[in-house]
């Protein structure tokens, strides 16, 4: 190409042969020329990154007295003073350090935390033998999948293929001894002590930060914002803090995306697959590798079901604090201590008993069995199979099932299902359960998939516990990084928990978004404290908990009645074509129109539930033309001034309200109605003919609300709701929790 | 017998239909009577008062095959059928999409306001512009801006979702998005160019964002768009520029601050000439000579130092344009400063 160039004068036959030529040899050339150019970006931007290197991490191999063990750092120095100096106190948690192996000083962090986990610990003997060119084999070896996604090419932009990232090991590898007990500093560990790159901090520092960390689960930019609030005076000293706390075992450090069954031991899967990589924040499986600007990767794996809490990525810093154990009951009694605790809080019948069935499984003994795993245990493959591969036999150690997915409902903190109707009064219910565990020390937790009935419950709460600190959290929370006690929050905030809580409280797991939703299943899981307790409300549970209750392995409590002592009302069907069809005749059927009538004079206020967002709009103006007196508004989740319409719903300025699913829970309305139009429509399952029909009858002043059922036909659900409130009716005649003789069926 | 034999396979089948929420219904003499009586007292075993049917009112005599056959094989065809995706931008699962745009449902791609008819030639806006009219407004630095899409609310979630919530998936298409208006620029070039030759480019290149920037979000949205430009315009893509300063982020700005607040941000890239150079005599391997000669006279101009360096800049999002401006304006200089002038194109995603 370079021939070209020259800008002569042509002129002649013979350049234009010679040009032909070139013109052929550019052709060739062209095809790869964009590549090329793609490369030069690419060098000059990694030449820029390793100065920066703010997602690599450096990695180091500890020889302890019996084995090497890998660790992962954001300071190499803090690690280096701190293993030197254990030297003196040999003897504490971990054992005095034969030497410290630098490894890298700076890698990929996604890459750094699969090594360590794969390394696990690892006798001695074997390793001192090992000389460079075998660490880079074993290196080369775990990092299999991790290379070949940096080798080939990724496709972005539409198919163009793209040469990025990390071309070999050797670039991000530099072995070298740092330190050796006996001589001190080699001349590198010297150098890099002389050459520190972020001020140091000392343990009190540490400890403050570790503190502030504990049962938190961050990603390093709510990192920064946790220190912004609570430790601004921390400044750049922080990345030595957190690695002091490292090494005492306060946090953890792991990388958001990392590979699922990365905790080693010696045992292989039979046949090798390609590690599944998991996001540890959300539990989700990651499948999309893109080229990164901040660990230079080619193929950094990147989370695509949590991203909207932030990032979590292959080379995120995740940050895990263990918090401090609550000690054991007091007293050590395991009677119940039901009395004094409910007296307080003026429970119905019906709530004081499952109230004191559940204060009943507070207090029952942790089993002995089945310890929790955690993540920094190495012999996670389970006892038997390490056993198996230690006498030689490794083959019946794969054999054996490789630990169960975190996810896995099976292990965790045991669960109880308080089941009561609406209306029941859960929110007192689970206030002498948050007495009895915050009075033994521990931390406890309400979560509830919904924004609103957080709001709504906060000041609930903090009445009755005011000398609680209490945090509220949600989306863009002020109280985010405050420390409390006693949290209530969205169950999508508990991904920002881990292993925090003694008590956790998840109030109406059937509603969206975290019914059917593995993630927020698996964050409600991390948040717990593996000797915690779960404690599930609904009012109509989802069906793989209300099998789990009918074969008796979750222990449970119904509360068949409202707090009033009024039987819940039955719905009452009406025939009537589809909505669509009325909606086309531009009328509504008149028996429907009849019933209407019958409580706008008994002076109710009415809901009237649609399956479709596109029915509102025609239903409300049908029923203005026919109520021309009062005022009909419509709501769904579309509306911009949804919050207001439900606002003038409830100081009964809206005399009815068409709306959608969206209002099946969370509302009180003192006087109303219910009317669900299309009833039979696959939108409408049981639980929601159920949580609507809720919605009538719930004060005291007003129990017999009306619930009509408006369809052309009777489907499974209505039946199934209608079976599912009559059962309750019976339920609660029979142990007398309604107040006086009224017909249950 | 025979008749009774038959309204029990009728039966199976509207057992079957009602499983599964269908109520095909066709009037037919046959077998009315006994139907529909059975058929009425379904939903009711319990003989409940208050629980009306108004399917009574309706004959159930006959089945409506179609709707029928529907009703079984559907839960079939839904076993065997691969799995949904759900649309990338809205979330719901697609149930059609359009051609080319596989990630998002056909609802979706229906919201997307493309720029079809430009109001304003020099920004590619498609409203009247008062900016490039405005009285005592210096010359702008690029030639023209063309834009795929106007930057409303939709289109401001979709980039908001790509670039600060990391939805990289959305990344190839906003850039497929960006390469349709490259398309569709080049186009609009060659014919002004008289329709002889293809209008050509001799390098994209793209805004770029600061090291701390690039660090936080791991890539360069404009380069993502400016590589889709690249291939299909078969210019390289090279970075010939570079960002000094992190700056607030652009859209918490007024229109004054963020004129003044971009000087002295970008400078171009140490190697940007040799960068650009090689580039800019690729071109000439682009025509192919119909004859000796042709070739030889389009040779001696595309060689020639006179002729203006073509580039195409790259950017996200048009809103003032004043990124885009010094950008080019930057680009200029770099070639001046070689003895070369320049002509910078824009090419933006979305104008606002």
């Amino acid at each position: 190409m370079k021939h070209t160039l020259s800008g002569e004068r042509p002129g002649s036959v013979l350049f234009c042969v010679y040009a032909h030529l070139s013109v052929f040899l550019t052709f060739t050339i062209r095809s790869n020329l964009r590549v090329k150019f793609e490369s030069d970006y690419i060098q000059n931007e990694m030449l820029s990154k390793r100065e920066g290197n703010q997602m690599k991490a450096g990695l180091y191999a500890v020889r302890g007295k019996q084995a090497w063990t890998l660790w992962v750092t954001l300071d190499l120095c803090t690690d280096l003073d701190w293993w030197s100096k254990r030297l003196e106190e040999a003897g504490g948690r971990f054992s005095a350090a034969e030497g410290v192996f630098q490894i890298s000083s700076a890698m990929p962090l996604g890459w750094a935390v699969t090594l360590r986990d794969d390394f696990g610990h690892r006798p001695g003997a074997e390793l001192d033998r090992w000389s460079d060119r075998d660490w880079l084999r074993y290196m080369e070896g775990v990092l299999g999948a991790e290379l070949l996604a940096e080798r080939t090419k990724v496709v972005i932009g539409g198919g163009q293929g793209v040469p990025m990232g990390i071309r070999s090991l050797g670039e991000a590898a530099n072995l070298k001894w740092l330190w050796v007990r006996g001589r001190g500093f080699t001349a590198s560990g010297a150098a890099l002590l002389r050459g520190r790159d972020f001020p140091a901090a000392g343990p009190l520092e540490a400890s403050r930060l570790a503190d502030a960390l504990a049962g938190r689960s961050l990603l390093e930019a709510e990192l920064q914002q946790l220190l912004a609030e609570r430790l601004p005076e921390l400044g750049p000293a922080w990345r030595s803090a957190l690695q002091h706390a490292h090494l005492q075992g306060r946090v953890q450090l792991t990388s958001g995306v990392a590979r699922a069954d990365a905790r080693g031991g010696p045992a292989r899967p039979l046949v090798r697959r390609a590690p599944e990589l998991r996001c540890r924040r959300c539990g989700s499986g990651v499948h999309r590798r893109t080229p990164c600007g901040s660990c230079g990767c080619g193929g950094c794996a990147y989370c695509e079901a949590c991203f909207a809490l932030g990032r979590s990525r292959s080379c995120a810093l995740l940050l895990r604090g263990s918090s401090a154990e609550v000690p054991p009951a007091a007293g050590g009694g395991t009677g119940c201590p039901t009395g004094s605790l409910l007296d307080r809080w003026g429970l119905s019948p019906a709530q004081r008993e499952a109230a004191a069935a559940a204060l009943r499984f507070l207090a029952q003994p942790p089993e002995p069995a089945a310890p929790a795993p955690t993540a920094a245990s190495p012999e996670a493959g389970g006892p038997l199979r390490v056993a198996w591969s230690r006498i030689g036999i490794p083959i019946l150690g794969r054999l054996l099932p490789r630990r169960a997915a975190p996810s896995g409902p099976t292990p965790g903190p045991p669960r109880f299902l308080l089941w009561a109707v609406t209306g029941a009064g859960k929110t007192e219910m689970i206030f002498p359960l948050l007495r009895y565990s915050l009075d033994r020390g521990g931390k406890v937790l309400v979560a509830t998939p919904r924004r609103d009935v957080v709001l709504e419950l906060g000041p609930r709460i903090a009445k009755a516990f005011p000398e609680v600190p209490t945090a509220v959290l949600y989306g863009g929370s002020p109280q985010r990084w405050a420390e409390a006690k006693l949290v209530l929050s969205t169950t999508h905030q508990l991904m920002r928990f881990y292993q925090a809580f003694d008590l956790v409280i998840i109030d109406e797991i059937d509603a969206f978004p975290y019914h059917n939703d593995p993630m927020l299943a698996y964050a409600a899981a991390q948040s717990c404290k593996p000797c915690g307790r779960f404690v599930f409300l609904s009012a109509t549970p989802p069906a793989r908990l209300e099998r789990e209750v009918r074969s008796g392995s979750l222990p449970h409590a119904k509360v068949p009645a409202r707090f009033h002592g009024h039987p819940l009302p039955l719905p009452v069907r009406i025939g009537m074509k589809p909505v669509d069809v009325c909606l086309r005749r531009g009328e509504l059927p008149k028996a429907l129109l009849a019933a209407l009538e019958t409580s706008m004079q008994r002076g109710a206020q009415i809901f009237v539930f649609v399956a479709r967002i596109r029915h509102i709009e025609p239903v409300v103006a049908l029923l203005r033309k026919h109520f021309s007196a009062v005022a009909v508004e419509g709501t769904s989740s579309q509306d911009k001034q949804r919050g207001d319409h439900v606002l003038e719903f409830r100081a009964a300025q809206t005399r009815i309200l068409v709306t959608t699913t969206i209002l099946e829970r969370g509302v009180t309305i003192p006087k109303s109605d219910v009317y669900i139009l299309d009833a039979d429509s696959e939108l409408f399952d049981e639980a929601s003919l159920v949580q609507m029909a809720g919605r009538a009858g719930r004060s005291k002043d007003d129990p017999k609300g009306r619930v009509v059922f408006a369809s052309p036909e009777w489907t499974r659900s209505q039946k199934g709701a209608v079976r599912q409130i009559r059962e309750m009716n019976e339920m609660a005649y029979k142990h007398g929790f309604l107040k006086e003789d009224e017909e249950v069926v | 017998m025979k008749d009774t034999s038959c309204a029990c396979k009728e039966m199976q089948r509207l057992t079957r239909l009602r499983n599964h929420r269908v109520w095909p219904v066709k009037e037919c003499g046959k077998n009315a009577g006994v139907l529909s009586e059975q058929l009425n007292n379904w939903g009711r075993g319990e003989g409940r008062p208050g629980l009306v049917n108004e399917a009574s009112s309706v004959s159930y005599a006959g089945i409506n095959w179609s709707m029928a056959k529907e009703a079984v094989l559907s839960p079939l065809h839904n076993l065997l059928a691969p799995p949904g995706l759900p649309c990338l931008t809205c979330g719901k699962m697609i149930s059609g999409s359009e051609k080319g745009y596989p990630e998002i449902c056909s609802s979706c791609y229906a919201s997307i306001p493309w720029i079809r008819n430009l109001k304003c030639a020099a920004c590619g806006r498609p409203v009247g512009c008062p900016d490039c009219t405005r009285e005592g407004v210096p010359a702008r630095n690029f030639v023209l801006n063309r834009s795929a899409v106007a930057y409303n609310a939709t289109m401001r979630e979709w980039l908001a979702q790509y670039k600060f919530r990391g939805n990289e998936a959305l990344g190839p298409v906003l850039a497929r998005m960006a390469g349709f208006a490259a398309q569709r620029m080049l186009r609009e070039l060659s014919e002004k160019n008289g329709g002889t030759s293809r209008f050509r480019f001799d390098a994209v290149t793209f805004v770029p964002v600061s090291e701390d920037r690039l660090m936080e979000r791991g890539f360069n949205q404009a380069r993502t768009l400016a590589l889709e430009a690249s291939a299909i315009l078969g210019s390289p893509l090279l970075p010939l520029l570079e960002r000094i300063r992190h700056t607030e982020k652009q859209s918490f700005k007024s229109r004054w601050q963020r004129l003044r607040d971009l000087q002295g941000i970008f400078c171009p890239a140490d190697n940007a000439w040799d960068l650009l150079q090689p580039a800019l005599y690729r071109s000439v391997a682009k025509t192919f000579p119909r004859s000796v000669f042709s070739w030889h006279d389009a040779m001696i101009a595309e060689t020639s130092e006179a002729r203006p360096v073509r580039l195409l800049l790259v950017d996200d999002v048009y809103t003032t344009g004043s990124t885009v401006d010094t950008c080019a304006g930057l680009l200029r200089e770099l070639c001046e400063y070689w003895g070369r002038t320049a002509e910078v194109y824009c090419l933006t995603w979305a104008r606002s």
